[in-house]
């Protein structure tokens, strides 16, 4: 238990200090202290029964209340390289760094020591003030991230890919794209496969494929969503038995929105009001369900796709929701995928979002007989479920109450969600015919 | 006449042309060229040399035009009768030209355009489905980015100029069966904070079946809703002419920000006309009008033939060129886009002499005709640098050949052009 402590402890002060060495999983240190306690702790991952006094670590934009709150410069953030070894003139972004690299050239080195009081947690604000992280409550707590988040969203797009003219702000970013643009192959599941972005949006628009999924589902969809019925336990189980291959159907019915913003606007301005008491929601259905539809691709993308343009497992800076960065042409592919192994099988791999054996039904609570509060208590019913289900469990609509904590429960993915597609969310400016 | 048309004649090119060449040589008087029918190197007026090898197609048709200008009877039927030997649509681009201009040629010369041109049509629509108007526009717009230009950059600066805007209205007058807007819709899904509310409105200017449109409809609606963008659709359609086109018909609602987007419509507007057309549109206070237009001057065809058939000649060799190297050589889709050529052809060059006029007439115009008229009720807009970062990146996915061109001196907008030679013309203005 002590150890895993230590490891927690020395894991911030790594983050902070030695980038270079060690990355936010907490790989080898070369501090002096606790050297010998490492080496089998780390490459063990942390689960419940090994560490079970493990740091919970905080959702990315709500820190630690008691962390140490601190506002770097623009200049500081946007700094590359401050540190510059005097004989090869190679830059680090930070003095523990360029030490390191002055052994290389025989020169003398040191290396500054954590001190031995308590580390206080730092977490870091982004000076923009309309910011939504500007605010030390959704303060981030890495500064890698806060330097990437600035530079991304109030950063000047300087890296071009040239081959889709696409736009990065951080370099990481641009370097990564360019790796696989190009490469890609786009499959709709009307089997064609497509090399070009473009014409892959503009054929799945006409796809006869397109249309039957959608036709399909809407016939299956509307009975439920028009129900008039009141919720209970009884409904509720029946809507369970639906073959699971609806959901499927239903999704690429949904609206498949790409995760671009700071704070997803289903997220932000509490279309979904958990409280007592069902009311209609301020968004038509469609729109709900689709930010739900899609995180569930999202956590399905966490197991298949590994198109992360950004290998860095730094925290994504303003995210609530697990890893909603799947990128549209993912969405229109997943889509694809889904509808094609759905209805092949009920029951498929971590390809599948829905999780059959996801959906436990509480107590419902009474609704009234309109449709857009059949949906509330869903919600409220899968909220109320969620909790007691480990990070695995997708309910079967993929109907859930949005605050945070339920999402990342939800997905499991607390500590090692699935980052970035953080650069695609910053406006790439990519026009095709 | 006695000529029949449109025999196709594939193989015999060769023996046909010996025989040619010898009956004009037993015909012309001053003709001191050698007997063998390949080229010779000068042409007297009086004479005539059918060139097997090069452009013969071109320099044939030329001499039919201009002996049907000068109305010289038997010269105009000697060479109808020549390039009625040579032509053929299922050859290659000189016997292709040679076909369907000979077509056009013909109906001027027997005034027959009208009806000619009312029967091809009436063929097309009957096997006008949505089907085979998807893939072929579709195809097309895979292998060449003729159409693919003016989408691009008709985006971006829709796309900028409605930043912002929570309540979009798109004015779409255009026969692209919205092919243009999936990449649009993707765009306003992913680069916005907030998902704008989108409102299309079509208008079309040729005649379709109205299930085309319907099915048209239908499926932007259901790619919105995949792409989570609140959208609303509509059809204008039943319009004889754009410039009957009101206000009222495109159902306009005050808060909304409106783009109109005009891709191949303002050519079917009748010349005179043009102008009142585009004081329309102004009159709808657009944020930003979108024009794309082929680059090509036919709107002296009343005044002077010639002048208006050399223009045609040039720039469907150029068209028909490009798509033979951009297509396979089997590919169906190329031959249903130059049999709308021939019918483009015919309606340019024979349908004007009758007292009623064909239904819609087709005079392209060049870019620079357009931005004069387009500057008397609009300011041109620069396309940003993003959005010709966008069409080069486009370009490069196609084949060697296409470039972008931007305008120089007077005229505004941008050219694609292939092998050097500028096609399509695609422009942003604002009010």
């Amino acid at each position: 238990m002590m150890k895993g402590l230590l490891i927690q402890q020395q894991g911030a002060a790594l983050d902070e200090n030695m980038s270079n060495l060690t990355s936010a999983s907490n790989e080898a240190s070369v501090s002096s202290g606790n050297r010998e306690t490492f080496p089998h702790q780390y490459f063990a991952p942390p689960t419940q029964t090994q560490l079970p006094v493990k740091k919970k670590r905080n959702l990315p934009g709500n820190p630690d209340p008691d962390a140490e709150v601190i506002a770097l410069s623009p200049k500081t953030l946007m700094a590359t390289n401050r540190f510059v070894c005097e004989i090869c003139s190679k830059g680090f972004q930070r003095d523990q760094n360029l030490q390191l690299h002055r052994r290389g050239h025989n020169l003398p080195w040191k290396l500054k020591q954590r001190t031995s009081k308590e580390i206080r947690k730092k977490v870091y604000v982004c000076p923009e003030a309309t910011c939504v992280h500007h605010d030390p409550s959704r303060a981030l707590g890495d500064l890698t991230g806060i330097k990437k988040h600035f530079c991304r969203k109030h950063g000047e797009k300087k890296w071009k890919c040239d081959k889709c003219s696409k736009r990065y702000a951080v370099q990481s970013d641009w370097k990564a794209h360019s790796k696989t643009c190009g490469t890609r192959e786009y499959r709709c599941d009307c089997g064609t496969l497509f090399s070009r972005r473009d014409s892959f949006i503009t054929h799945r628009a006409f796809c006869d494929a397109l249309a039957e999924e959608s036709s399909r589902a809407l016939t299956i969809t509307n009975p439920l969503i028009l129900s008039a019925q009141p919720v209970t336990s009884s409904t509720m189980s029946h809507i369970n038995l639906l073959p699971p291959h609806f959901n499927s159907h239903d999704l690429n019915t949904l609206t498949l929105k790409r995760e671009q913003q700071d704070v997803p606007p289903w997220l932000a301005s509490g279309p979904l009001v958990i409280g007592p008491g069902p009311g209609p929601p301020p968004q038509p259905p469609p729109i709900d369900l689709s930010s739900l539809g899609h995180q569930q691709f999202s956590q399905a993308q966490d197991y298949t796709l590994h198109e992360n343009p950004n290998p860095n497992p730094s925290f994504p800076p303003y995210q609530p929701a697990p890893s909603p960065h799947m990128s549209a042409t993912a969405l229109l592919q997943k889509a694809a995928q889904m509808g094609a192994t759905m209805s092949k099988t009920s029951s498929d791999g971590c390809h599948v979002a829905v999780d059959s054996r996801g959906y436990q039904v509480n107590s419902a609570s009474a609704g009234a007989g309109d449709p857009p509060s059949l949906l509330q208590d869903m919600m409220m019913n899968s909220l109320s479920s969620a909790t007691g289900n480990d990070g695995l469990t997708r309910d079967f609509l993929g109907l859930r109450a949005l605050s945070h904590s339920d999402i990342l429960s939800l997905a499991g993915f607390g500590d090692c969600m699935n980052t970035s597609h953080g650069n695609q969310n910053n406006n790439p400016k990519q026009w095709q015919g | 006449m006695d000529i029949t048309l449109f025999t196709p004649k594939g193989a015999q090119l060769f023996h046909s042309n010996q025989q040619i060449s010898d009956q004009l040589d037993m015909q012309s008087t001053n003709n001191q060229q050698p007997q063998a029918s390949h080229t010779s190197t000068s042409r007297s007026s009086d004479s005539v040399e059918p060139y097997i090898d090069g452009k013969w197609a071109s320099k044939l048709l030329r001499e039919c035009a201009s002996a049907i200008s000068q109305r010289d009877s038997s010269k105009i039927r000697h060479l109808l009768w020549m390039l009625n030997e040579l032509a053929s649509p299922y050859g290659d681009c000189e016997q292709k030209l040679a076909s369907y201009f000979l077509q056009a040629l013909f109906c001027k010369a027997t005034e027959s355009g009208k009806r000619c041109y009312k029967t091809l049509t009436s063929v097309v629509e009957k096997n006008h489905s949505f089907d085979s108007a998807r893939k072929l526009i579709l195809k097309f717009q895979e292998v060449s980015p003729w159409t693919t230009f003016g989408h691009v950059a008709s985006n971006c600066a829709i796309f900028e100029a409605l930043e912002g805007e929570s309540k979009l209205h798109i004015i779409d007058i255009s026969n692209t069966l919205c092919t243009q807007w999936p990449t649009l819709l993707e765009s306003l899904a992913t680069r916005n904070d907030e998902t704008p509310h989108l409102k299309l409105t079509v208008v079309v200017t040729v005649s379709l079946e109205r299930s085309v449109m319907k099915e048209v409809g239908q499926r932007m609606e259901k790619f919105a809703r995949l792409m989570g963008v609140p959208f609303e659709f509509r059809v204008v359609s039943g319009l004889n002419r754009l410039e009957e086109l009101t206000k009222d018909e495109l159902g306009i609602c005050e808060d909304e920000a409106i783009a109109v987007n005009c891709i191949g419509a303002l050519r079917s507007v009748p010349v005179e006309k043009r102008v009142s057309v585009i004081r329309m549109l102004q009159s709808l206070r657009p944020r930003v009008v979108t024009v794309v237009e082929e680059e090509a001057d036919f709107s002296s065809s009343k005044l002077d033939f010639l002048k208006c058939f050399e223009e045609c000649l040039r720039f469907y060799t150029v068209y028909f060129e490009m798509l033979q190297e951009s297509f396979v050589p089997t590919s169906s889709e190329r031959l249903m886009l130059e049999r709308e050529c021939s019918r483009s052809i015919v309606r340019v060059l024979a349908c004007d002499d009758e007292s009623e006029s064909v239904e819609e007439c087709e005079r392209r115009e060049r870019g620079y005709q357009w931005s004069e008229r387009l500057k008397e009720s609009f300011l041109p807009v620069r396309f940003s640098d993003d959005a010709l970062d966008d069409v080069k990146a486009l370009l490069k996915r196609y084949r060697v050949g296409w470039e972008l061109v931007l305008s120089q001196g007077n005229d505004c907008g941008i050219y694609l052009s292939w092998k050097e030679e500028p096609v399509v013309w695609a422009s942003a203005w604002k009010p």
